[in-house]
């Protein structure tokens, strides 16, 4: 155990961007009551523009703000187009799930068209090494787990102290009482989804970065996300970014302790214990019914 | 009082899944008037406050503001920016939320100094509890209280009208009284106040129109020391007699 710090180390820096990819789709639950399975193609989509970007020459702060607002207005376009005319109610949230499942294969297989099957490989932002309390970590993983860290702390921010984010906490709470007060439902959905949307792109584009831009990016880190999710609370946003943490830890100790090969089988059979005991997950609220 | 309604339905119908909830129900509000539509439980009473405010669109019939058609706008944001504000039944605040933002919300999309300069005024018509507990979150604030605050987070919109559904449900009578106070408050300075109610003995002290409803349908207007309400009323909570 005596590697423990590295392995908890390595653990938080896969951990951010699980933390931000489960955040992303906690926002978009909380405010629309849609579980969007296409988060991690649709910031895939924004990495691959961003590559296009580059590849024209684009920096490479400017291109993680082109995957940025390019994921945040791709997501405001799918809960416009595809979730909201779904309408409200039990039947179309199930339909929504099954809209966002077919748009993120749709999106996967666009993104094998255009740009290839391939893996492109994204230079890192500052190359090199750096020790951080003893343990060896690339730079890019540094400055990821920076932003990763920054973005939630910016959340946390605009959730508490804008009208907007209050604004967006009140129509989490009760869609009809939101109304009541003048909050415009459609446009705190919107919100919602450019904020989810483009929290998951800046996962992936740090993630493309770790390895390489390619169809599959997300598919691993979204489902160790939800983990989080269901970890943290599917309503809770604090409990989607320590669930996320956490599941980045417990995979990096199921990994390095127990077996490389059943870390998966490992980290779930912890959360299903968790959630045995907790069903709400550790922050989690149980369901209100809305009337 | 000014006799020329702020708020006008008309013809108003509406439905729930085939079940019929109102059927051509027509009310106007005077401006500066205090309404109470009273009837028992199943009534419509909350279908029609929520018409009356704009938050529910009828499948029949129009809302008037000051004569102007404004159903068309009914069923989204409600007539708050028009200056209608609704106390929904059971007050429906943001529990989780502090009393500050809950009341801060009442004024959604107004300059954050309009905001704060409204707060204070709405303070003042506080419970000592509400007042200095302004960090706590609303459903931490007993019955009393919470209603209070409904109240605040309604004035804050600085409204023309509050509409206001079940205002005593659930409260001992000192603060059903309380409640009326803050309503006689609003009437005085000019706010049209329409009570739904089931509990008819806080209304009638306070209203200066009295409106019955049943099974959808308006059974009859009128004073309230008018005898005529008291047998509209005996026959709609009672059946008949």
């Amino acid at each position: 155990m005596h590697d423990l710090l590295p392995v908890i180390a390595a653990g938080i820096v896969s951990g951010s961007a699980y933390a931000l990819l489960a955040l992303g789709i906690v926002i978009i639950f909380r405010s629309t009551d849609t579980v969007n399975f296409a988060i991690g193609d649709t910031a895939t989509l924004g990495v691959f523009v961003s590559v296009t970007a580059m590849q024209a020459g684009a920096p490479v702060a400017v291109a993680l703000l082109i995957a940025i607002t390019f994921a945040g207005f791709f997501g405001v376009a799918t809960e416009r187009l595809l979730v909201r005319p779904l309408g409200p109610g039990h039947k179309s949230l199930f339909i929504a799930l099954v809209v966002t499942i077919g748009l993120g294969l749709l999106i996967h297989a666009a993104i094998g068209a255009i740009w290839g099957h391939r893996p492109i490989t994204i230079a890192p932002m500052v190359p090199g090494t750096v020790s951080v309390f003893g343990v060896a970590l690339t730079w890019n993983k540094v400055i990821a787990t920076a932003i990763a860290i920054v973005a939630m702390v910016f959340v946390a921010w605009f959730f508490r102290f804008t009208t907007v984010g209050v604004a967006m906490r009140a129509s989490a709470e009760d869609h009809f009482a939101a109304r009541v007060v003048g909050i415009n439902p459609g446009r705190i959905a919107a919100f919602a989804w450019a904020l989810g949307c483009g929290l998951a792109a800046i996962a992936a584009f740090f993630l493309a970065m770790e390895t390489s831009a390619n169809a599959n990016l997300t598919i691993s880190a979204l489902f160790r996300a939800f983990a989080g999710v269901f970890l943290g609370g599917l309503t809770s946003m604090p409990g989607a970014a320590v669930g996320g943490f956490a599941i980045g830890i417990l995979d990096n100790i199921a990994g390095r302790y127990l077996s490389a090969n059943y870390r998966d089988t490992i980290v779930f059979a912890v959360i299903v214990a968790v959630l045995f005991i907790k069903p709400a997950g550790f922050l989690g609220a149980g369901r209100k019914e809305r009337v | 009082m000014n006799s020329a309604p702020l708020i006008s339905v008309k013809g108003i119908g509406h439905r729930y899944d085939g079940v019929l909830a109102l059927d051509g129900v027509d009310l106007d509000i005077p401006a500066g008037g205090f309404v109470a539509v009273l009837g028992p439980n199943g009534a419509g009473k909350s279908t029609l406050a929520q018409i009356v405010a704009g938050a529910l669109r009828p499948l029949k019939g129009r809302i008037e503001l000051a004569g102007a058609d404004v159903t068309s706008r009914a069923g989204r944001q409600g007539l708050v920016d028009a200056g209608v504000a609704l106390i929904p039944e059971g007050r429906r605040l943001f529990g989780q939320l502090t009393v500050d933002e809950n009341l801060m919300l009442g004024a959604y999309g107004k300059p954050r100094a309009e905001r704060e300069a409204r707060l204070a005024g709405v303070y003042e018509l506080m419970p000592e509890a509400v007042r200095n507990g302004k960090d706590r979150a609303a459903a931490t604030l007993s019955g009393g209280e919470q209603q209070m605050l409904a109240v605040g987070r309604a004035l804050m919109a600085k409204p023309r009208a509050v509409v206001i559904d079940e205002p005593s449900l659930g409260l001992a009578p000192i603060l059903i009284d309380r409640v009326y106070e803050v309503l006689d408050g609003l009437r005085r300075d000019g706010v049209a106040v329409v009570v739904f109610e089931q509990l008819a003995t806080h209304a009638m002290k306070h209203a200066d129109q009295i409106v019955v409803i049943d099974h959808g349908r308006i059974s009859h207007r009128g004073a309230v020391d008018d005898e005529a309400t008291v047998e509209a009323l005996r026959m709609g909570y009672l059946g008949h007699g």
